[in-house]
């Protein structure tokens, strides 16, 4: 530690220019279509096909604002979203977790062969599989719920992949010393492997999040009734027959990233931040 | 470094309890149980909202007139058809829905609208009947393809076009008054036209084709002149006059034309509402249609409109009922401005009236040949058998792409309707 | 230090283990004590997992291998036609042409992937740049944004006819570029869309695992005199090896099953020379209603994508350090 502080102060001017350059080079291309997007939901319908082609909006408006919060109950869908993704995500990081911990810490032919079940479910497009997964929902009596929503989605291979990992990069001996201090196996779990792993779980109850919020295909399928609807539902029903009211479409999709923007910069802090060196250090 | 390990187990237990509580709250409610008669009619459509949103305004005056709430339902384009498709095998069907076709799955499911129809002018050859002869769906509005012209640019380029039923142009003529716009002017573009079979049925009506038919045995076939069209949509598609990228690669002609662009747009009459609100920057216009062997537009019902059986089935019966008496009709035209599919009723549009009218002398100088294959059409529907994708347009895309020759393009056309649709009953 | 690994190995052990002293037994024995405490506590921790694979995947998987033995249309009843669905697939020549351009597009997109991701992670977390905080919301943001959107604001940026890009070439005197009607530049677009899309999901994975670099580590080197790219070939990368590991595979899932993105920017143009597996699965099998079909075109696809897993988790092993 020390040593790095030595030599900070002294090179860190030149020594972080290119690093800083290069960053915020590719940070520009990857804001560019961004700011673009943001920045046409506050023209109006008018001005966002005329040419020539201009970034910033000659006529600053938040009429496609306006539309679209009063055509869509915004208030219910966030409320409806939100409490599919927050009770998914809770399910998803704990179910995760302890099926990736059995996969990276216990040796058996029947977990092997499970987990390439668990990957091969990422292997069947969902599109694909619709219309027999609808009949399961019917049949399990989860029509028009968000129970039916919530439960389908908890499985997810991404996430007890992440964890798999995660949990082998853990040194077997930590395991081995709860072991011979008599601590159960599930104890093992709660109170040492799981703290540990709270940076993946951070990171996974993110792409979490992000997913239920703008998932559309098991809305799609399961929900019937309009008040139960979801954000990415009432979003894609700006596209009409022939023809999309873009203003609203632009103003409609803004509105509905705020909340992921908001938890991500608050939550980044936590994988940044987290116990770096946990109990890994000798 | 061990972190204290029992309040961490006892958030997380309580987090998983609380979980499962409101699992289990969210999923013990009203699930699959059909709606009753004392909650709102459920209308399922598709864009009522982009289209100025007259059903919302006639579901609104009919709770004001009669209290009974009607629930307009609006659903993306895309998904409706899904929605209801599931609904019907779930039983949990709304009581109305706005459709562009009649589903094979809940077909039986749809109740008798003979009553209505009795007596009155609405269209019934665009409707949907049964094996018994039973009205089952109504024709909600007319919509027809049409012709858009940036105004603008032709009176700068001092080009005329018709204005009257007299001198309608022919496809060369118009073709040649658009190159010399664009020249004149240095418009990058002649015309765009929207990537569908829908717009492209115009075109092959206009130059004689019979489109596809089926004989007795279900073996499709089609005229000469539908090569003919064909090849010379393709001549057009060379990237000078009409820009390839829009049937290839998906590209927007709505915005292709509004940027002001492209001098022409063969488009549809919903656009009219939209083009009112969002083209300021140059003045545009509706135009005839060119012709060439015959003089014809590709119309027919934007949707239907069906009432599904149900404990709330009168209800809706009455309300449907309501709404497609003249007065009440004429005001949803006018809302949303529709193309009315009721006879004898005289709309006053808001804007754009001129337009309109060109649209109605298009439709009244087609062809029954438009007629035969929309009732066609809804024959199949009636036996069950729709095409879900629009062949049509995929092997087109194709010829244009290079990917294929014209004949191959009909000849896959063809195969594809015989083994989609087979023989009609 | 002792290092003892674990072995893979089956032992009769008994529960006198545990009372016999400890540290010499450790160092002699292999790990496993009885096997009965490493089948229950493994089992319970999937058991959850278990049962919802099955109900929410056996279940539909096997309902579409069913379809994929019938001529299902989607109504009515499905009647048995055996293997006739897979004949037909062989023999179609379209089928193999959009397998092979699915194949080309994830050969060059995990490549691209991997490297942004990898690349944007280590200059977030190991450099010394400045701003990060900030660089890292702008990285994420465009994950936030879904497909159809992403491909209406691309088609805006790279349009043939009025996308920004190519105003901007016309404007330096350049020719704008065939963004849509070339399918190889149509190919370039697709590539560079995913990558934008795709990178802040890879790149979190990357930060997580390079922030589990034990710093004594790396401190111990630069001690020695290892440079900055040293410290990372040498120590950072070999142990982010799970994490390259799932990235791959999983980048390497995705792009295979690349579908909605496509659909918004070009419609898998043009024509349908960017037609992607996905798409044509879609296309064939539910445009038309042969959803039996389809059901066969998507068993096919997920045997390759389990080959492809298979062969992945092989060079997992061979590399696997634990």
């Amino acid at each position: 530690m020390t040593l790095r502080q030595e030599a900070r102060p002294r090179r860190r001017g030149l020594r972080s220019l290119p690093s800083t350059l290069l960053l915020w080079l590719l940070a520009l291309g990857f804001i560019i279509p961004v700011a673009w997007f943001i920045l046409s939901s506050f023209k109006p319908g008018s001005e966002l096909f005329s040419l020539p082609l201009r970034l910033f909006p000659e006529d600053w408006t938040i009429s496609g604002y306006t539309t679209a919060w009063n055509r869509f109950n915004f208030a219910q869908y966030f409320l409806n979203t939100s409490i599919v993704a927050v009770v998914t995500t809770v399910l998803t990081v704990l179910v995760s977790a302890m099926t990736g911990y059995a996969f990276a810490k216990y040796k058996a032919w029947w977990l092997k062969f499970f987990f390439i079940c668990v990957l091969a479910t990422t292997m069947l497009p969902t599109e694909v599989i619709m219309p027999s997964s609808f009949a399961v929902v019917r049949d399990l009596g989860l029509y028009n719920t968000l129970a039916g929503i919530i439960v389908p989605s908890i499985i997810t291979a991404t996430g007890i992949f992440m964890f798999r990992q995660y949990f082998k990069t853990i040194p077997d001996e930590l395991l081995e010393a709860a072991r011979i201090d008599g601590v159960s196996e599930f104890g093992a779990f709660w109170r040492i492997m799981l703290p540990l792993a709270k940076p993946i779980a951070v990171v996974l109850a993110i792409f979490s999040f992000q997913w239920r919020w703008n998932d559309y295909i098991w809305p799609l399928i399961v929900l019937r009734d309009p008040d139960r609807y979801t954000l990415q539902v009432a979003l894609r029903s700006i596209v009409g027959a022939d023809n999309i009211d873009w203003s609203v479409l632009l103003s409609a999709s803004v509105i509905s990233l705020v909340p992921m923007v908001v938890l991500f910069a608050i939550f980044q802090r936590q994988i940044m931040n987290a116990d770096v060196n946990s109990g890994l250090k000798d | 470094m061990k972190h204290s390990a029992k309040p961490r187990l006892r958030v997380t237990l309580a987090l998983a309890a609380a979980a499962v509580t409101a699992v289990a709250l969210t999923g013990c409610g009203s699930n699959g149980e059909a709606a009753q008669t004392d909650e709102p009619i459920q209308f399922f459509l598709s864009g009522d909202a982009n289209q100025g949103g007259g059903y919302a305004h006639m579901a609104e005056k009919y709770e004001e007139e009669t209290g009974v709430e009607v629930e307009i339902v609006d659903i993306a384009n895309d998904d409706l058809a899904t929605k209801l498709r599931n609904a019907a095998q779930a039983n949990d069907l709304p009581a109305i829905a706005r459709v562009g076709a009649v589903d094979p799955v809940w077909r039986n499911a749809t109740t008798d609208l003979s009553d209505i129809t009795e007596g009155s002018e609405i269209r019934t050859d665009l409707s949907d009947k049964d094996d018994d002869g039973n009205v089952i769906s109504l024709p909600s509005d007319i919509t027809a393809v049409g012709m858009f012209i940036n105004k603008t640019l032709f009176d700068e380029a001092g080009v005329a076009y018709p204005t009257s039923e007299d001198d309608i142009w022919t496809w060369d003529e118009y073709v040649a008054a658009v190159k010399e716009v664009q020249a004149a002017t240095g418009t990058t573009y002649g015309m765009v036209m929207d990537k569908s079979s829908h717009r492209l049925k115009a075109l092959f009506y206009e130059f004689g084709s019979d489109y596809f038919q089926a004989d007795d045995e279900g073996v499709f076939s089609t005229n000469d002149n539908t090569k003919d069209a064909l090849e010379f949509f393709g001549s057009l598609n060379d990237d000078s006059f009409m820009p390839r990228s829009v049937w290839l690669s998906d590209a927007d002609p709505n915005a292709l034309f509004k940027s002001g662009d492209v001098v022409s747009y063969l488009s549809g009459s919903w656009q009219i509402a939209d083009f009112a609100v969002n083209i300021a920057d140059f003045e545009w216009a509706s135009v005839y249609m060119p012709q060439e062997e015959e003089r014809a537009t590709n119309f027919g019902n934007a949707a239907s409109v069906v009432v599904f059986e149900g404990p709330q089935q009168e209800a809706a019966h009455d309300f449907i009922e309501w709404l497609y008496e003249p007065e009440n009709y004429t005001e949803l035209s006018e809302t949303s401005s529709f193309i009315p599919a009721i006879g004898g009723l005289d709309i006053e549009y808001a804007a754009h009236a001129d337009a309109f009218d060109i649209y109605n002398q298009d439709i009244a100088a087609s062809p029954d040949i438009v007629g035969e294959i929309k009732a066609m059409e809804l024959q199949y529907g009636a036996q069950g058998v729709t095409t879900d994708g629009d062949p049509v347009r995929d092997e087109t895309v194709k010829y244009l792409n290079g990917e294929q020759d014209v004949d191959t393009t009909i000849e896959n056309i063809n195969a594809l309707f015989t083994d989609q649709l087979g023989a009609l009953e | 230090m002792s290092t003892t690994k674990t072995v893979d190995g089956r032992s009769a052990e008994t529960s006198a283990l545990i009372t016999v002293g400890r540290r010499t037994q450790r160092v002699r024995r292999p790990r496993r004590r009885s096997s009965t405490t490493f089948v229950l506590a493994p089992l319970t921790f999937i058991a959850v997992s278990v049962v919802l694979f099955a109900l929410f995947f056996l279940w539909p998987g096997a309902l579409g291998l069913w379809y994929s033995l019938t001529d299902y249309t989607g109504v009515g009843t499905p009647e048995f036609i055996g293997v006739e669905n897979y004949v037909d697939l062989a023999q179609d020549p379209v089928f193999y042409s959009v397998l092979g351009r699915t194949f080309l597009y994830t050969l060059l997109s995990v490549p691209l992937h991997y490297v942004a991701a990898l690349g944007i992670a280590v200059l977030l977390t190991n450099s010394m740049a400045k701003g990060k905080s900030t660089a890292r919301i702008i990285f994420f943001l465009p994950w936030l944004i879904s497909p159809i959107v992403a491909g209406v604001i691309w088609k805006w940026l790279f349009g043939e006819n009025f996308g920004l890009v190519n105003y901007l070439i016309e404007t330096l005197g350049g020719q704008g570029l065939r963004w849509e009607t070339d399918p190889t530049l149509a190919l370039v677009l697709i590539l560079i869309v995913s990558t934008w899309g795709g990178t802040a999901f890879n790149m979190l994975l990357f930060i997580a695992a390079i922030r589990n670099v034990p710093q004594s580590y790396l401190e111990a080197a630069q001690l020695d005199g290892a440079n900055s790219w040293q410290r990372f070939y040498r120590i950072t990368l070999p142990l982010l090896r799970p994490t390259s590991f799932m990235v791959i595979l999983l980048t390497t899932i995705g792009s295979m099953k690349e579908f909605a993105m496509v659909q918004a920017l070009n419609g898998g143009g043009p024509g349908t020379s960017n037609m992607f597996m996905v798409q044509y699965i879609y296309r064939t099998g539910f445009e038309r209603a042969d959803v039996g079909y389809a059901s066969a075109a998507s068993m096919v696809l997920m045997v390759i994508l389990i080959v492809i897993a298979v062969i992945q988790m092989r060079f997992d092993k061979r590399n696997d350090l634990a």
